[in-house]
């Protein structure tokens, strides 16, 4: 099955005046409909520009991106503005750029509507049903203003909603909420997940939350390095547990990446020697020239 | 609390534009102001022309601007003496009526009825009583006499019976003016000796309407003229009038002598737009000879052409000078108009950035934009627009209202032009120094390339008479604004360098306030190209207005001086030495110099004999008070020396010159119109050297006075006349005339055009104040969010407030400082460009076109003012930026 979002070999590089920056150095990266997936990284990996790239804001430099169908790099403005519109959907770190301030919540989910056109007499309806979904129905009439953060990225979830979109793409959600909170839109995040079958794809920095979903994705220098699959296990005394395996990722031509931690026990840099067993593969330090 | 959401396009569109309304209100004022600003000025410049066209007119004479003709009646001859009046004149009374009928449109609007008068030849006339003066006496006849005067004394005189060259005559009655009475002492019933035949004074009459225009035109039926020579008795001339019956005896005597005719042109009612035709008509009727039943014909001339020229002149060159001070206002309005324009986009940009990410289309971005552009200026332009036609009335033009409607059709047009989903992202501007954008090469090159063209034709042109330029000259015009914006490109291209330099030696120093702001000044200016230039061009349209109406004062006060020929003038019959010195040492005074001449004097100069007039003064006092003429005391090599007037100066080669018999010494030329009193065709020598030509210098009749600086003016004047008039014999005290420079400096002033320069520069220099406080405040504004950020994170790095309103500071100070700079010399090169293309004496009068004159004070305070409105502007805007900025700006990470 052709994966929703399959990225391959994703390059974008930032240039200024005399300074030039690799921001995704060949990322590759794929994600079936429906899934709910995590996006891990130290601050400078790449991931808020992956994130950008995928929705349709950026273009990226060289290699190939597909979300949805779509081909990032082959988009038309016009194709760009349908996909921006009725594909995918945004939620970012800022309220200030998730709302508009001067808008009620059912307003900021009507402007989404308004701007795709949908008929005036869906409206309500589709509103009161997102803010149901939701769980803020009572934050109807509210400025963002009045409403705490968490009640805030929930109504972002819902704007992003609002035009039915296939993938929703969300950009450390929960950065500036506090526990409680980040719970809260954590759950609303799975529940349209679950409910609506939306692909969903988190970036964050959140242990809590990249310990609850199913699959995390690390990257580090613009690839992605590692996995992360986590599944629950049930024994046969009926007591449930979780179970998280770490994946190096393979890109299409087998290179991988080791994790800081075993390089730097083993002192492995430059040259490692590998030995093929039966069943697994060997890497071996070697020992530094005389 | 409770409100209700609007789900519906049309409540979200209006829930949007209502928000940051106080900003948008800014900007909609401002278009607004930019829209009446547009609209007032064509209207006023029409209405100018047309206001100094009449005031201009008023001022002259009705023997200037009257159609006055000189021709001769042709009067039916041969008929009995009991001829009606109308087998006589009717004839010719009828086509004479005619004429205004038969002039075209608009001369014929604005003159009034034929008025006519036909007189006989002047004869001396031997008065009863013998008086020591010449009497010569004209007859005259007038149809309508007995509606314009009343009787003092005896009744009007009836027709004569009598018959020309019989041997016994009855004497012709006639009636004569109270003021000719008086002169020759003649009463009714007198009987005055007359060639044609006696003449008995059957009555003496007054002018119902003095001031009426027919006794200026006619002025010998209201009172003697009186021709005065030295050394000659009193030559008095009257003319009185007869029964118009009259004309049938003396038929031949008045056929033969002079009709004079006049039409009252009244130039209350003249539009500007009329005067070219005006003139060509006036010009045709001057030319074409009328012809009157009866061999009589008629010849009209008029000064109201050359006056209207005048005029004109004087409102072109006005004009090209208002259009240049409101095209420099123009280019300011302009440029705080796009930064008006840039602040709503700027403040708009989030939430369109937001729409576009959730997947706006272009046109659904624009259309929003477009809708905000229309609301801010449409309501604004539309009571702009009736304002300014309610401010100035008048006929509205559709050329006058489309200046308008572009201005308040701009800002919907560039709110869609500037609106597109790839510049929404915010870049990063202080990635580089110089930005690379190749439209803005192009465009910076086009605009060098311009301005260099403009300055080189307008150099090449030269200095131009106004009256060819036709209307508002667009070259000069622009020239100023090109200049000022090329000026502007060049000092922003090359300011970072000097600043570079700066940051580098602040590297090497303790403190981090200099270094953080002159890195903050070179990378991410709060002022861009726009501010910068709304600040250049209003501080050197600031200056500009200043330098331009000191030079304008100056002209204006030589202008009258040289026309009265120093600071007051005197006229008078009888000034004698001991009078001159008294005045010359009164209180005020600098100096009294009295001026004598003499006619008929014989010059040999290059072999050829001319006669000249020689005026005679004491040079070296003259030289005091009129610095422009040379003192000539000293004989040189024994000849006496002179100035010769420069209407004929160029005819004389020979330095060498004999005067009446004596040797003189060409010293130079003096304009002819230098001296008051003479015409034509003089030679200036020194009072010593009189006698020795033969003029008298005990007899003059003209005294120039200078005065002290700061006197007052009026006071010396009315002391000068009190005791001038004191010294008079009785009988010459009405003929003193005094005239001060100050009076005619104050007539000229309270010309439109010149009250509409000076309020003009005013206006213009104070709303150029207005602007640039505008444009600081709105850029400082819209630096605020990246200040306050920038604020939050060096205060948690502990920088103290002192050093931040220095790194504040640094955001203005170096773009004001270049723009005071650069400003400053554009507005003081300005006035040199513009006096040396366009000759300002039409407007100012004077001899010589003026110069710039530059008051240090007046400028230099000029500079502090717009020094001070800056940094009031700068102080006020950060405080009222930092109050809208929420604590919570802060954001670490992204903001």
């Amino acid at each position: 099955m052709t994966a929703h979002i399959a990225c391959a070999d994703l390059v974008r590089i930032f240039s200024a005046e005399g300074v030039e920056v690799q921001a995704l150095q060949g990322l590759t990266l794929a994600v079936e409909r429906g899934e709910l997936t995590a996006i891990v990284g130290a601050s400078g990996s790449g991931k808020s520009t992956l994130l950008a790239i995928l929705s349709g804001l950026d273009v990226p430099t060289a290699g190939s991106a597909r979300v949805a169908g779509h081909d990032l790099l082959a988009m038309s403005t016009r194709e760009r503005t349908m996909y921006r519109r009725r594909t995918v959907g945004f939620v970012w770190q800022q309220t200030a750029r998730n709302l508009l301030p001067y808008l009620t919540a059912a307003e900021n989910i009507a402007m989404s509507l308004s701007v795709a056109r949908s008929p005036r007499r869906g409206r309500a309806a589709r509103v009161a049903g997102l803010l149901e979904l939701l769980g803020i129905g009572a934050m109807r009439d509210r400025l963002p203003a009045e409403m705490s953060g968490g009640q805030q990225q929930r109504v972002a979830i819902a704007v992003a909603l609002a035009n039915e979109p296939e993938v929703m793409f969300a950009d450390e959600p929960t950065g500036e909420l506090d526990e409680g909170n980040s719970q809260l839109v954590f759950d609303a995040m799975r529940q349209v997940n679950e409910q609506l079958g939306v692909t969903v794809l988190i970036v964050t920095h959140d242990q809590e939350v990249s310990s609850q979903v199913r699959r995390t994705v690390q990257i580090r220098d613009g690839r992605t390095s590692t996995e992360v699959l986590r599944s629950t296990r049930t024994d046969e005394f009926g007591v449930e547990s979780l179970h998280a395996q770490e994946f190096a990722v393979l890109d299409r031509v087998g290179r991988l990446q080791l994790p800081q931690e075993y390089l730097t026990r083993l002192s492995m840099k430059d040259r490692v020697r590998l030995e093929l067993e039966t069943d697994h593969v060997q890497v071996h330090p070697t020992e530094p020239e005389q | 609390m409770t409100r209700s959401s609007r789900l519906g396009t049309p409540g979200l569109l209006l829930r949007h534009l209502r928000s940051g309304a106080l900003g948008s209100l800014l900007v909609a004022v401002l278009i607004a102001a930019a829209v009446l600003a547009v609209a007032l000025a064509p209207r006023a410049i029409g209405q100018l022309g047309t206001r100094e066209l009449r005031h201009g007119l008023a001022q002259e004479s009705p023997a200037l601007l009257d159609l006055t003709g000189a021709g001769q009646l042709g009067i039916v001859t041969g008929l009995p003496a009991s001829a009606s009046l109308d087998e006589l004149v009717g004839a010719g009374e009828e086509r004479l009526q005619r004429i205004p009928e038969d002039l075209p449109a608009p001369l014929s609007e604005h003159v009034g009825p034929t008025q006519w008068v036909v007189s006989t030849t002047r004869h001396e006339g031997f008065l009863p009583h013998p008086l020591p003066l010449t009497f010569a006496l004209t007859l005259s006849a007038d149809l309508r006499w007995l509606d314009r005067i009343r009787f003092v004394s005896g009744s009007a005189p009836v027709s004569w019976d009598g018959t020309l060259g019989a041997e016994q005559q009855p004497p012709i009655p006639v009636a004569i003016s109270s003021a000719a009475a008086d002169k020759v002492q003649l009463v009714v019933g007198d009987v005055v000796g007359y060639g044609l035949a006696p003449v008995l004074i059957t009555g003496i009459y007054e002018p119902t309407d003095p001031d009426d225009a027919y006794w200026v035109h006619e002025s010998e039926l209201a009172r003697p003229m009186i021709v005065r020579e030295q050394g000659k008795p009193d030559d008095v001339r009257v003319a009185a009038y007869v029964d118009p019956l009259t004309i049938a005896a003396l038929s031949d005597e008045f056929a033969a002598g002079e009709l004079s005719a006049f039409l009252e042109v009244d130039p209350s009612g003249l539009d500007y737009a009329d005067a070219d035709e005006l003139q060509t008509q006036v010009r045709q009727l001057a030319a074409t000879q009328l012809s009157l039943p009866s061999f009589g014909s008629l010849l009209f001339r008029s000064g109201l052409g050359d006056a209207v020229e005048r005029v004109v002149q004087r409102v072109t060159a006005a004009s090209a000078l208002l259009a240049l001070s409101v095209s420099g206002l123009l280019g300011v309005l302009l440029a705080v108009f796009a930064l008006g324009v840039q602040s709503v986009i700027a403040r708009r940009r989030p939430a369109l950035a937001l729409a576009a990410a959730r997947g706006a289309g272009a046109l659904q971005l624009r259309s929003s934009m477009v809708l905000e552009g229309v609301l801010l200026s449409i309501p604004g332009a539309v009571v702009a627009i009736a304002l300014a036609t309610v401010l100035i009335p008048g006929p509205v033009a559709l050329l006058d209202v489309l200046p308008a409607v572009v201005v308040a059709a701009a800002p919907p047009v560039l709110f869609g032009a500037m609106t597109s989903p790839r510049r929404l992202r915010e870049l990063r501007g202080d990635l580089q120094v110089r930005s690379r954008h190749r439209m803005r090469w192009v465009a910076e090159v086009a605009i060098l390339a311009l301005a260099a063209l403009s300055l080189f034709l307008l150099a090449r042109r030269g200095l131009v008479a106004s009256s060819a330029a036709v209307g508002i000259d667009p070259l000069l015009s622009t020239t100023p604004l090109l200049l000022a914006t090329a000026v502007c490109i060049g000092v922003l291209r090359l300011y970072p360098v000097p600043l570079l330099a700066v940051q580098r030696l602040l590297r090497t120093r303790r403190g981090a306030a200099g270094l953080l702001g002159a890195a903050r000044a070179i990378r991410d200016p709060a002022l861009g190209f726009a501010a910068a230039l709304s600040l250049v061009v209003g501080i050197s349209v600031v200056v500009f207005s200043t330098v331009m109406a000191t030079t304008i004062r100056t002209g204006l006060v030589q202008g009258a001086q040289d026309v009265v020929g120093s600071d007051i003038q005197v006229s008078a019959a009888h000034l004698p030495a001991e009078l001159v010195d008294r005045i010359a040492a009164t209180d005020g005074v600098r100096g009294a110099v009295a001026i004598a001449q003499g006619a008929g004097v014989a010059l040999t100069a290059d072999g050829k004999e001319t006669e000249v007039f020689v005026v005679v003064a004491d040079t070296a006092a003259l030289h005091d008070i009129r610095p422009d003429i040379p003192a000539l005391t000293d004989r040189v090599e024994g000849a006496i020396p002179l100035l010769v007037s420069s209407d004929w100066s160029t005819r004389i080669t020979d330095a060498a010159l004999e005067l009446a018999g004596r040797d003189a010494d060409n010293a130079g030329e003096i304009a002819t119109d230098a001296i008051p009193g003479a015409t034509r065709h003089y030679v200036l020598i020194d009072r010593a050297f009189a006698a020795d030509v033969g003029v008298n210098a005990a007899a003059p009749d003209r005294m120039l006075i200078g005065l002290e600086p700061g006197a007052a003016a009026h006071d010396v004047a009315a002391a000068v006349e009190s005791a001038v008039t004191a010294a008079q014999p009785a009988q010459l005290r009405g003929l003193v005339v005094v005239t001060t420079a100050q009076q005619i400096l104050d007539e000229v002033r309270a010309s439109p055009t010149v009250a509409a320069m000076e309020g003009a520069l005013l206006l213009a220099a104070g709303v150029s104040l207005l602007l640039t406080m505008l444009t600081v405040a709105l850029a400082s504004i819209a630096a605020a969010t990246a200040r306050n950020r920038l604020v939050g994170v060096l205060r948690i790095l502990g920088m103290s407030p002192r050093q931040l309103r220095a790194i504040q500071a640094w955001e203005l100070g170096p773009v004001a400082i270049t723009a005071v700079l650069v400003g400053t010399g554009l507005g003081l090169l300005l006035p040199l460009i513009v006096t040396s293309v366009l000759d300002l004496r039409p407007f100012v009068g004077g001899r010589y076109p003026p110069g710039p004159s530059i008051d240090p004070l007046w400028v230099g305070g000029a500079i502090g003012a717009f020094v001070l409105v800056v940094v009031l502007a700068g102080v006020i805007a950060a405080a009222f930026g930092r109050r809208f900025a929420p604590a919570g700006t802060l954001k670490m990470g992204e903001g």
